[in-house]
C-alpha cells in the first residue's frame, strides 16, 4: 500500500517496485482485468500509481497530447481497433464531440458512480461532462475564476478589491486617470473575454433544457449589453490591454508589476504568476471574483479543467468506473494533484499546501478559490464546437482594431450560430 | 541497283532492330526494378489514400450507406468555404507570384555573381529551407511581434505597436506568403541556378559578343531558356500552396486571439473529420481541393505545351 503524503515520483518509484514484487509473486494467482488507458504525460503518472496499487488491474497506459486526444480517438474509433476503456478529456466541455452519434464513444455515468459521491463534487463541477442531459465524464480538475490582485499595490493606491463588475470597471478608470501603465486584464484575449460576458449571464449558447442538440444564442440581451460596454470603456481608457496573457507584451508589464488586477483561473497563480510573471513572494493574493451590482451573487466562469471519461462499450465496465471513481474522488490520487481537485472531501487536503504557501500575500486564497467553486456557472457546459476559437476569429482583431465589442456582437452572434448548426445543433434565439 | 541490295540488307537490319528492341526492354525492365520500392511506397501511400478518400466522400459515416453527392453538397453549404477559398486564393496568387519573381531574380544575379560569392550566398538563401514549417511559424510570430522582434525599429517606422497590427496591417495571406517563401525559396534557388548553368556557353557567348549586356542576357536569352523550370516550380508551388494546413493551424501557438480553425480549405477538412467525426464531408471537402489542383496544374501545362519536345 501506499503511504499517505508521498510525492508523486514516490508513489512511481513504489509503484514500479509494488508491481514487481506482485508480478513476481501473484502471476497466477490473481485474475488480471486489462484495461487501455489514455492520457496526457501527468495523468499517465496517476494511471502508473493506479496500476501498481490494484493488483487485479493490469493496464495498457497510452500517452496522448491533449489536443490530440479527440483526433485519435476519432480514428480508433473509425478503425474499430485500440479504443481505450478510459481516457482523459483535457478540455471538459470537448465530452460533447465524443458523445455524438457519429462519434459514440462516452458511456453514461449515472447509475454506475456511486451516487454519494456525485454529490460531494463541487455545485456545476460536472457541469461541462452533461450532454443533452446526460452525465458522461467526471472532472479531473477545475478552473473557476478568481480575482487575483497585488495586494501590497492596492493597498499603496488607496483601493478597495472591487466586489461588484461595476466597481472593477470605475477601479479601471481611476486606475487610467491616476495611475496610468496600470491595468486590469485584457481586452483582446478570448478566454478572459468569453469569461467577462458570460459573468454577466449572456446566453452564447446556452443548452435548452428538454431539448435534445438546441442551444439558445441571444446576443443582444440586456446582460450581453452591460458585459459589452464595460469591456469597450475599460478597452478604451487602456485598463483592459490589447494583448493577451501569453503575449510578450503583456508578460513584459506583468513582470513590470503593472497588472494590479486579475479574473483569471485557480491555476493562474501557480502557474502563470510565479513562473511567467515572476511576481515576487508576499504580492499575491485571491478573492471571489466580481458580480453584478443587479445580481445576487457572482456566477463565475471557467478556463480549462479536464475530465475523465469511459468507453460505452468497453468489455470491462466496473474496472474502468472503479477507477474513474479513484482518479476523480481517492485522497491517494488528488490530494497531490497540481490543479483545483473537483471533489470537495479531498480538495479541503489539497488546499492545505496552499495555506501553508508563503508566496501567497495572505492564507485567505484557498478559501476564495472554494468559495468561488460554489458560484461555477451551470452554463459553463459541454459543446461541440470550441467558443474561445470563435471569438478569437471574431471579436479580438475587431478590439484590437479599434471597433468595440458592441457593434461586434450581431457579428458574433452570427458566427456562433453558423459554427453550431454545422456542428449538427439547433439555433433558438430567445 | 540499290533495290537488290536493300533486299540483301533486310535480314541484317531486322536482326539489328530486334536486338536494339531487347535492349530496350532490358533496359525499360530494370528501370521499372529501380523504379518498384518507390512505385510501392507511391501506391501504398499515395495512390490508396485518395482513392479510398474519393470512396468515402460518397458514403454517409453514420450509417455507411451510399449518400451520393449529399457529402458535397454539405461541404459547399459550409459558411466558411467561400472565406477559406478566397483566402487560400488570395495566398497562393501572392506566393506563386513571389516564388517566379524572387526565384527568378535571385538565381540570375548568383548566376553572374563571381564563383566563390555566388556559391556562399546560394548555401545562404539555402539555410531558412532547412527550418521545418512548423519551426518557421514559431520565428515568424517572434519576427512579427513589436516587443521582441529584431526588426522593431520598422514596425515602430510605421507605428505598428502589436502583433495584431503588424498581422492585420500585412494580412494574413501575406504573413502565410513571407513564411512559405523564405522556406521554401532557397531550394528552388539551387534547382534554378543549376538550370541557369547548364545553359550552353556558347550561346552566352555569342549574345555577349553581340553586345548584350548581363540584364539583356538574363531577361532575352537566359530566362526564355528556363522557363519549363520556372513553369513546373509554379505547378508544384500551386499545388503545395492549395493544401496550405500547418502555418494557419499554429497560429494559435502564438496565443488563442490568433488562432485561426478555419482559415484554409485544408483546415476545414480536419475540423469536419476530428472535431466532428464527419469522415464524409471531411472526404469529400478533400476530394474537391485535390480536383482544383488537378485541374489548375493541368491547364498551366497545357497551356505552356509542357511537354511538348522541340
Amino acid at each position: 500500500m501506499l503511504k499517505k503524503g508521498t510525492s508523486p515520483s514516490g508513489m512511481i518509484v513504489q509503484g514500479i517496485v509494488a508491481l514487481s514484487i506482485m508480478a513476481a509473486a501473484t502471476v497466477s494467482s490473481v485474475a488480471q482485468t486489462k484495461l487501455t488507458v489514455w492520457g496526457d504525460t501527468l495523468r499517465v503518472n496517476s494511471y502508473k500509481a493506479y496500476d501498481a496499487l490494484m493488483a487485479d488491474i493490469d493496464l495498457d497506459i497510452v500517452t496522448v497530447a491533449p489536443e490530440e486526444t479527440v483526433t485519435k480517438l476519432q480514428l480508433a474509433l473509425r478503425a474499430g481497433s485500440s479504443i481505450p476503456d478510459l481516457v482523459f478529456i483535457s478540455d471538459a466541455p470537448n465530452s460533447a464531440m465524443l458523445a455524438t452519434r457519429r462519434t459514440n464513444y462516452l458511456m453514461e455515468l449515472e447509475g454506475r458512480v456511486d451516487a454519494s459521491l456525485l454529490a460531494d463534487f463541487y455545485p456545476n463541477a460536472n457541469a461541462p461532462c452533461i450532454v443533452n442531459g446526460k452525465l458522461v465524464c467526471l472532472r479531473s480538475d477545475l478552473a473557476h475564476n478568481l480575482t487575483w490582485y497585488d495586494k501590497p499595490q492596492m493597498a499603496a493606491f488607496g483601493y478597495a478589491l472591487p466586489q461588484t463588475w461595476e466597481a472593477f470597471e470605475a477601479l479601471g478608470a481611476d486606475l487610467a486617470a491616476n495611475h496610468p501603465g496600470y491595468f486590469l486584464g485584457s481586452a483582446t484575449d478570448p478566454y478572459g473575454l468569453y469569461g467577462m460576458i458570460m459573468a454577466a449571464g449572456c446566453d452564447m449558447a446556452t443548452p435548452v433544457d428538454g431539448q435534445d442538440d438546441t442551444l439558445l444564442v441571444d446576443l443582444g440581451s440586456e446582460n450581453c449589453l452591460r458585459a459589452a460596454g464595460m469591456i469597450d470603456r475599460m478597452a478604451a481608457n487602456g485598463s483592459l490591454i490589447k494583448a493577451g496573457p501569453f503575449d510578450a507584451e503583456f508578460v513584459k508589464q506583468a513582470k513590470d508589476g503593472k497588472l494590479l488586477l486579475y479574473v483569471g483561473p485557480t491555476w493562474f497563480g501557480e502557474f502563470i504568476l510565479k513562473p511567467s510573471y515572476e511576481i515576487p513572494a508576499g504580492e499575491i493574493a485571491g478573492a471571489l471574483p466580481p458580480r453584478w451590482a443587479d445580481d445576487p451573487a457572482p456566477v463565475t466562469w471557467s478556463f480549462g479543467g479536464g475530465g475523465f471519461g469511459v468507453y460505452n462499450k468497453t468489455q470491462n465496465a466496473d474496472a474502468a468506473i472503479k477507477m474513474l471513481e479513484w482518479l476523480t474522488t481517492s485522497e491517494a490520487n488528488q490530494k497531490d494533484a497540481v490543479t483545483f481537485p473537483p471533489y470537495a472531501p479531498v480538495t479541503v487536503l489539497w488546499g492545505q499546501k496552499l495555506a501553508d504557501d508563503a508566496y501567497y500575500a495572505d492564507d485567505q486564497l484557498f478559501a476564495a478559490m472554494e468559495t468561488s467553486a460554489g458560484y461555477a456557472d451551470p452554463k459553463y457546459g459541454a459543446r461541440r464546437f470550441d467558443m474561445p476559437s470563435v471569438i478569437g476569429k471574431i471579436v479580438s482583431p475587431a478590439i484590437a482594431s479599434g471597433r468595440t465589442l458592441e457593434e461586434t456582437l450581431p457579428e458574433l452572434e452570427r458566427e456562433i450560430a453558423n459554427t453550431a448548426r454545422v456542428a449538427g445543433y439547433k439555433i433558438v434565439s430567445e | 541497283m540499290s533495290e537488290p541490295l536493300r533486299e540483301i540488307d533486310k535480314p541484317a537490319d531486322q536482326r539489328r532492330a530486334r536486338a536494339a528492341r531487347a535492349m530496350n526492354r532490358r533496359k525499360t525492365k530494370t528501370a521499372y526494378l529501380f523504379l518498384l520500392p518507390y512505385l510501392a511506397l507511391l501506391v501504398m501511400f499515395g495512390v490508396f489514400p485518395v482513392c479510398y478518400a474519393i470512396g468515402l466522400s460518397f458514403f454517409d459515416t453514420i450509417s455507411g450507406a451510399f449518400a451520393g453527392l449529399s457529402n458535397y453538397q454539405l461541404a459547399l453549404d459550409d459558411f466558411r468555404l467561400g472565406q477559406s477559398l478566397l483566402n487560400v486564393g488570395t495566398y497562393v496568387l501572392m506566393w506563386v507570384s513571389l516564388m517566379v519573381v524572387g526565384v527568378v531574380v535571385l538565381a540570375s544575379i548568383i548566376d553572374v555573381m563571381p564563383r566563390w560569392l555566388g556559391t556562399t550566398v546560394r548555401t545562404v538563401y539555402f539555410l531558412p529551407g532547412a527550418v521545418t514549417s512548423a519551426a518557421i511559424v514559431v520565428l515568424w510570430l517572434f519576427i512579427l511581434d513589436p516587443q521582441v522582434s529584431p526588426f522593431s525599429f520598422v514596425f515602430s517606422l510605421v507605428g505598428w505597436e502589436n502583433r495584431f497590427q503588424v498581422i492585420d496591417s500585412i494580412g494574413l495571406a501575406g504573413v502565410f506568403t513571407l513564411m512559405a517563401f523564405f522556406a521554401y525559396a532557397g531550394g528552388w534557388i539551387v534547382v534554378m541556378h543549376g538550370a541557369l548553368t547548364a545553359l550552353p556557353g556558347e550561346v552566352m557567348e555569342a549574345a555577349r559578343i553581340d553586345g548584350c549586356r548581363p540584364i539583356g542576357l538574363a531577361w532575352r536569352i537566359k530566362i526564355p531558356m528556363i522557363w519549363r523550370t520556372v513553369a513546373l516550380m509554379a505547378v508544384l508551388s500551386l499545388a503545395n500552396g492549395l493544401q496550405l494546413f500547418v502555418e494557419p493551424q499554429l497560429l494559435g501557438l502564438a496565443g488563442p486571439q490568433l488562432a485561426r480553425n478555419d482559415w484554409s480549405l485544408n483546415q476545414l477538412a480536419y475540423q469536419y473529420a476530428f472535431a466532428l467525426g464527419d469522415f464524409g464531408v471531411s472526404a469529400a471537402l478533400s476530394t474537391m481541393i485535390l480536383m482544383l489542383s488537378v485541374s489548375i496544374a493541368l491547364w498551366i501545362v497545357l497551356a505552356t505545351k509542357f511537354y511538348r519536345i522541340d
